[in-house]
């Protein structure tokens, strides 16, 4: 009992006295050494002998020997093949080229064996429980590190400057330096709990957002264009900014997934959690000519499988798309039950990148928000000008008498008239001038073909009150034909509910709608003259309508030409009302008597319901809706605030559409879904079984019922019971923080990777950072405040020789600042940072002609206007040519996912950041600010310049050299005017007087020193 | 010294920082480094066995010229010329753009035997013609790829997805560079534009990125920022890089750590780039007579001018020298893309300059170790396309076969190899798959492609995947 404790204690071996873990030193060792032929891949496995399984370890071999007895190695055939002198018996076999296993892990095997040959599960299958925290330090993750450094022998390293520590802690958490100001502020504090202040600032700085969405755009592989050949550009930004505010407004890390991979499903889902799908649309897509769609679909799903195992659980999958994976108990068959969780979308690799999702700028959804109150407030205003008003008007009747034009279009369409539904246009309303003055009213309409015989009409139909023919009714319009510009024809046609059959032209026969010489196409004759109003008058009959018909719809037709219109309607001698207009009894009577009445249903089913059973709300519902869309007195009285609401109505309209198209996901209709199967060694040309969608066998199952859907599989990663996410989480923040993760191969949790270092704190976090609402901000805030997070950098001698590797933390890391902090700290240093969040990619200066793109003349812009200094997450990314200072610093080209950016340190590196315009650009407004802020004196400019990149002051040391070099410089720049001139010339901003050229011109040298310290490029 | 010892010393450089986790790959265990690894992470491994080649100069035809006008002639087809092709042939093909029943274009050009070898090359390559004893030809390549991106990326990375190291890549990662100062693995384009996979055809995809192409262009700026900016000469740089020495130094000091003796020596690395990088482009020195005989111009940057800028960076020791050319998707929608106007214009642009190559490095005694590969994608079709009705001459995508020309590098010489059917449809002997071609080329760098490996998200990886052999019969 003593000894298990212990075990629980020191998740490292102690010495002889510890049993040994099959999970810590055997399973490492079978992994490394025997599991590739005797795995889980049922292709590659030779003799049946699996050593992957419990069942494989403890079973018989094919010829009755066992592989493992426990307690008895001279019996375990296991033992028997490592241990043989016989080459032809030795495993791993000479023969294939395999060096046998050294005596040390033979001695291991031995003694697992001998010590009963005890099985343990891999320790990421199993969900992690929380560790009871050791004692002897106030902070939980010190307590854990403290336990393996006293193991080791090591001592901690004293804590790190104030100003050393800001930086550190600034550049992780917002990629940004402090300025000196703020160092001092820290320093200065005196007061307990200055830390924390600290830490929460910065938790609260909207540039948090834009780091952690940095680090999360690469698992997401963000960019800015589609990929493959083509490469076109991809309007996907806004989900870049959802990101952002995400982390700015801490969405818990549940919630954060879950609307990532399924947003879309949820009930009632708003636009921001459909927008954040988009996640899954950064795949690529290839708009090639030839390429098969499908084939490329089949790609993204693959894409987004591999994405999300890698992403959320650190499992890499991938290989299980071709066969069962060699080493992690995974099938090919369950490989395609994920792959059909995520198989239902309708994203198809089309160029049109359905489906998507209009999304508005952040300025834009401002302006909306406004506007939208502004519009509440006019409907509210015309409400309650609305109750002032009667629905009863005296009733006006057309008396009976002589022939009269009655006009049903005249300076407005007829109410409720649906316009030019094909097409969308407004009507072509212009006042009436000298040149053409209305025959009725003061408004004329008038169309304009775009050829001589190109065909074009405006029209509507669902009249609210039809044009109701009758007896002796002949229909008129007035015409005018441009003499500079005749049609070569003009038509009128008419519409009653459920046809457009009813048509009479002038001119030449250029439309092919109806059958010429019967009503549905009617010929009078020759073109009208042109230069004149000309009346064109008919008898219903012509075009097949009689007493009775109502006429909803009219087009005013022509082809070629230039065409205005006016006054249409009918020339009547009948008596009839006119009262629908102006008194509301009048116009149920009227919307009663129709066939097929066109005002909206809900208005309709009022009036169809007796007055006195209607309630109270319908009918009033019915008065307002009458007295603001039909009663000519209400709508007169009403004309101001009707005109408020169109222009507000207007301005949203206009709003709207600046809105991006955004490719998002959605779910196939049902009825429409996909079969999945095995796809043979990854090919969408060879599918093989069929399969249904499902999770893992090895990993913890669905809720039973649940349909195993997109949603199910978002729940599913972030279930209590998925042994992973929360570790895979918490390490990937532990590793941009400590430099390395927990598990080092972030990219691999299963039996390849690496082991955590410190297991029990890796669980110790993961559970707490569920059990804090998966917040991420408090997941930095617990690592940040550690004492070991604080250390300094410099290692103390005995971590030298003990722990060069400082995998037991005895100090803090230093890690090179990662490609676009290099950027934005030499931007935030000079003062040039535009710190503006969120908006569309920008264009900062790239050398010409690296955009070559097959296809396409596209280049990269070059002008004044663009926004040059924003923050390195704004930069166009383009998949098949990035930004090219950012691949030098190993910036990864986001075709795929990637989860841990390898770090080189390179002579192209040196070359971008002592030559790049960029940080040239950034040496001269750096030496401008310490001009302008340092003070008369050399050393306090140097000084100045020493602390706004640092944040600490320069040692006498440091301080000599750079003021040797202000000397040297000035003084070859005294002897060389026209390399002065050139230095100082290029960038804006004149030589204040403050300062000579040559000693400025010096100070851009040293400021480009500063910003290409060693010191300068890591955070230490 | 200790090859273990050397590793570990490696390790803690790189985990100094907490920084990366290279996977060794099994060659690591084989004794290694015997060179300067100040250009970071790199296997630096010596050879599994005697390489045949130290380096290689790999000259791309981007879009895949026609192998049946150039490399691999169809007497047959002569006879058929403007027939609709089989219908077993069409029934089961997929195509690039090609729509309804193609017909045979034979063609337009005539074929001759060459030297001792009798080689048969087209007229169109009088001057390869004349070296013909000097080549190895192989008529039987085949790929599984008909879109050029894809196909690109599959033949010098491996995969038809993004994502992979480009073969440049895992050379200068397993044998390092013998350059002191310039890049182990460089990139010249020509033809206006980049192949249609971007930089992902040399890039260096899990591998470090150090071991990236590097793209050199001609002009004032041959590697991005290598001028010292308007008003710092070269005197200043190496003032101010002094000072930063020294201030670097004084950190190294202060912290120990190994990363900044690199960031060091990389300052200094590229001081030297600045001068020995325009110094290699710059072909003005070369004699008259060689700018002649490759048809170069001092301040061109012409696909002969590439040429020998690739010979100039394989004296200097670079690893790998990746050409790409563009202008060879012959489809035949235009005199800009058709196989009677565009095709000779693009065979005379690098027929002399690819020949004097390799005459150049045979007389400077470099052939011998230099492997020249001259390739395209894929094949193109035995059927003229007519695209929408095309009047133009020219040949859709076509992935079962196609022909490569190598020289030097231990290729057998006046060799060709592999047979395709009489349409030059398919492949009839010898078949070499692309996974071969990459087998074969790491073979002559001394490398087994199968141990050539590295580990990346728990799996190892190779430049041919899970396939390819060897092809031996093509060594001398």
């Amino acid at each position: 009992m003593l000894v298990l404790s212990l075990m629980a204690l020191f998740p490292v071996p102690l010495g002889a006295e510890t049993p040994v873990s099959f999970d810590r030193e055997i399973r490492p060792l079978l992994a490394a050494r025997c599991i590739l032929c005797h795995g889980n891949a049922d292709e590659s496995r030779r003799a049946g002998l699996r050593l992957d399984t419990r069942e494989g370890l403890y079973g018989p071999l094919r010829d009755g020997g066992r592989v493992v007895v426990p307690g008895a190695s001279g019996s375990s055939d296991l033992y028997r093949r490592v241990s043989s002198k016989d080459p032809g018996v030795r495993m791993p076999p000479a023969d294939e080229g395999h060096e046998a296993l050294s005596s040390e892990e033979i001695a291991l095997l031995h003694r697992w064996i001998e010590e009963g040959a005890t099985w343990e599960p891999h320790w990421a299958w199993v969900a992690p429980r929380k560790p009871s925290v050791p004692t002897g330090a106030s902070h939980p993750i010190d307590a854990f590190i403290e336990r393996q450094l006293q193991h080791h022998g090591l001592s901690a390293a004293s804590r790190a400057s104030r100003a050393t520590l800001l930086r550190r802690a600034s550049l992780d958490l917002i990629g940004l330096p402090p300025t000196p100001e703020e160092v001092d502020a820290f320093v200065q504090d005196e007061s307990p709990g200055a830390w924390d202040r600290q830490v929460q600032r910065l938790l609260d700085s909207p540039h948090f957002g834009e780091r952690w969405a940095r680090v999360w755009l690469d698992h997401a592989r963000y960019a800015d264009s589609r990929g493959y050949e083509k490469d076109a550009d991809r309007t996907i930004w806004p989900w870049r900014d959802w990101v952002i505010d995400a982390f700015n407004e801490d969405i818990p890390f549940d919630q954060f997934t879950i609307q990532q991979v399924a947003g879309d499903l949820l009930p009632e889902a708003a636009d921001d959690q459909v927008l954040a799908t988009a996640f899954h649309r950064n795949t690529m897509t290839n708009d090639e000519g030839g390429t098969d769609d499908e084939e490329f679909r089949v790609a993204a799903i693959v894409d987004r499988t591999n994405t999300t195992m890698q992403t959320w659980m650190g499992l890499t999958i991938g290989c299980a798309q071709c066969h069962d994976h060699p080493s992690d108990p995974f099938s090919q068959r369950e490989y395609y039950g994920l792959f059909a969780m995520l198989n239902q979308t309708q994203d198809a690799d089309r160029t049109d990148e359905h489906p998507v999702l209009a999304v508005l700028s952040r300025p834009d959804r401002v302006l909306l928000a406004d506007a939208e109150t502004d519009r509440d407030q006019a409907e509210q205003t015309l409400e309650a000008k609305l109750r002032t008003l009667a629905t009863e008007q005296p009733v006006v009747m057309a008396p009976k008498g002589e022939p009269r034009d009655h006009y049903w279009i005249d300076d407005e369409t007829p109410l409720g008239a649906d316009l030019n539904q094909m097409t969308g246009e407004p009507w072509p309303w212009r006042d009436g001038d000298d040149a053409i003055q209305a025959i009725s009213g003061s408004r004329i309409h008038i169309g304009t073909a775009t050829g001589p015989t190109v065909v074009r009409q405006q029209y509507f139909e669902s009249a609210w009150l039809p044009l109701v023919l009758q007896d002796g009714d002949r229909l008129v319009a007035h015409a005018w034909l441009d003499p500079e510009n005749p049609p070569a024809q003009i038509m009128l046609q008419f519409h009653r509910p459920g046809d457009w059959e009813h048509r009479v032209f002038w001119g030449e026969d250029l439309n092919p709608w109806g059958h010429l010489g019967t009503t549905s196409r009617h010929r009078v004759g020759d073109l009208p003259p042109t230069g004149e109003w000309v009346r064109l008058e008919l008898d219903p009959a012509v075009v097949g309508l009689e007493p009775g018909d109502a006429i909803d719809g009219w087009a005013f037709t022509q082809a070629g030409g230039t065409v205005a219109w006016d006054a249409a309607g009918v020339v009547r001698s009948q008596a009839f009302d006119v009262g629908p207009l102006h008194s509301l009894n009048s116009f149920e009577l009227t919307q009663r008597s129709l066939s097929e009445p066109l005002i909206p249903a809900d208005i309709m089913d009022v009036i169809r319901t007796p007055e006195d059973q209607r309630q109270p709300s319908d009918q009033q519902r019915l008065d307002r809706w009458y007295l603001r869309n039909v009663q000519i007195e209400s709508r007169a009285a009403l004309a101001d605030e009707l005109a408020a609401i169109d222009s507000v109505d207007q301005h949203i309209a206009d709003i709207n559409a600046r809105s991006s198209p955004v490719p998002v996901m959605r779910a196939l209709d049902p009825g429409m879904t996909r079969t999945t199967h095995v796809l043979n060694r990854g090919s969408f040309l060879d599918p093989g079984a069929e399969v249904e969608p499902h999770v893992p066998a090895l990993l913890h199952s669905l809720p039973p019922s649940t349909v195993a859907d997109r949603l199910a599989l978002a729940e599913w990663l972030v279930s209590r019971d998925n042994p992973l996410t929360a570790r895979v989480h918490a390490n990937r923040t532990w590793e941009r923080l400590f430099g390395r993760g927990l598990v080092e191969t972030l990219e691999d949790f299963g039996t390849q990777g690496d082991r955590p270092t410190h297991p029990e704190l890796l669980d110790w976090l993961a559970v707490e950072f569920i059990d804090r609402d998966w917040s991420h901000k408090e997941l930095c805030r617990l690592i940040v405040t550690s004492e070991a997070y604080q250390r300094s950098s410099v290692p103390m001698p005995s971590a030298r020789d003990i722990d060069p590797e400082n995998r037991w933390l005895s100090h803090a890391p230093r890690v090179r600042l990662e490609a676009e902090a290099v950027r934005d700290q030499a931007l935030a240093v000079s003062g040039l940072l535009d710190s503006t969040l969120h908006g569309p990619p920008v264009f900062p200066d790239q050398p010409a002609g690296l955009w070559q793109v097959t296809y396409d003349n596209r280049d990269w812009p070059q002008g004044p206007d663009r926004e040059r200094h924003r923050r390195g997450l704004y930069t166009f990314w383009r998949r098949s040519s990035p930004y090219p200072s950012m691949t030098t610093f190993d910036a990864p080209s986001r075709e795929v996912c990637t989860v841990r950016r390898i770090q080189t340190n390179t002579p192209l590196q040196a070359l971008v950041t002592l030559n790049d315009p960029v940080y040239v650009e950034a040496a001269k407004a750096l030496a401008d600010r310490m001009v302008a802020e340092g003070g008369d004196e050399l050393a306090n400019r140097v000084k100045r310049g020493f602390r706004l990149v640092l944040g600490r002051s320069p040692s006498p040391g440091e301080l000599a050299v750079l003021i040797e070099l202000a000397h040297e410089a000035s003084h070859q720049y005294q002897e060389m005017p026209s390399e002065t001139e050139a230095m100082l010339a290029q960038w804006p901003g004149v030589v204040p007087s403050s300062v000579d050229p040559e000693d400025l011109a010096a100070l851009v040298v040293v400021a480009n020193v500063l910003l290409n310290l060693d010191e300068t490029l890591t955070r230490g | 010294m200790n090859p273990l010892l050397e590793i570990q010393q490696h390790m803690t450089r790189r985990h100094f920082l907490g920084t990366t986790g290279i996977g060794m790959g099994s060659l690591a265990m084989a004794g290694l480094l015997g060179e300067s690894t100040v250009a970071a992470p790199s296997l630096t491994a010596s050879a599994h066995f005697t390489p045949r080649a130290k380096r290689i100069i790999y000259i791309h035809l981007a879009g895949s010229p026609p192998q049946h006008d150039l490399f691999d002639p169809k007497p047959a087809l002569k006879e058929l010329d403007g027939q609709p092709c089989p219908d077993s042939i069409f029934e089961q093909e997929r195509f690039a753009f090609i729509k309804g029943h193609p017909k045979i274009l034979a063609s337009p050009y005539q074929f001759q035997q060459h030297g001792q070898s009798g080689t048969e090359l087209s007229e169109l390559l009088p001057n390869l013609s004349g070296i013909a004893d000097d080549l190895t030809v192989v008529r039987s390549m085949h790929t599984d790829e008909f879109n050029h991106a894809p196909a690109q990326l599959f033949l010098l990375t491996g995969s038809p997805r993004f994502g992979r190291p480009s073969m440049g890549s895992w050379l200068t990662w397993g044998l390092g560079s013998e350059a002191h100062d310039l890049p182990g693995f460089v990139v010249l384009v020509s033809g206006g534009k980049a192949p249609s996979a971007g930089k992902s055809t040399w890039g260096s995809g899990f591998l470090p990125s150090v071991h990236q192409g590097v793209q050199c262009r001609t002009g004032p700026d041959p590697v991005l920022y290598l001028n010292d900016p308007h008003g710092m000469d070269r005197s200043m740089r190496r003032l101010s890089l002094d000072a930063l020495r020294d201030l670097n130094e004084v950190a190294l000091d202060h912290h120990g750590d190994p990363e900044t003796r690199t960031r060091i020596d990389q300052f200094e690395l590229a001081f030297k780039m600045q001068v020995s990088v325009p110094d290699v482009m710059d072909i003005a020195g070369e004699r008259p007579g060689i700018l002649e005989m490759y048809g170069a111009e001092a301040g061109g940057g012409s696909f002969a001018n590439n040429c020998l800028l690739a010979r100039r960076l394989s004296e200097r020791g670079v690893r790998f020298v990746q050409l790409f050319d563009w202008g060879w998707d012959t489809h035949g929608t235009g005199t800009h893309d058709d196989i009677i106007t565009q095709l000779p214009m693009k065979c005379s642009q690098v027929d002399r300059p690819i020949a004097a190559l390799i005459m150049d490095l045979k007389q400077r005694g470099m052939l011998e170790d230099t492997l020249v590969i001259v390739s395209g994608e894929f094949g193109r079709t035995a059927m003229n396309e007519e695209r929408n009705g095309s009047k133009f001459l020219g040949r859709d995508h076509h992935p079962h076969c196609f022909s490569i020309v190598m020289a030097g590098g231990g290729m057998k010489p006046g060799l060709t190899y592999g047979r395709t059917d009489d349409m030059g449809y398919g492949v009839v002997e010898n078949p070499v798959h692309v996974h071969d071609l990459q087998a074969t080329v790491l073979h002559a760098m001394g490398l087994h492609h199968e141990r050539f490996t590295y580990r990346y998200q728990g799996r190892d990886f190779r430049l041919t995947d899970v396939h390819g052999k060897v092809v031996n019969d093509l060594f001398a």
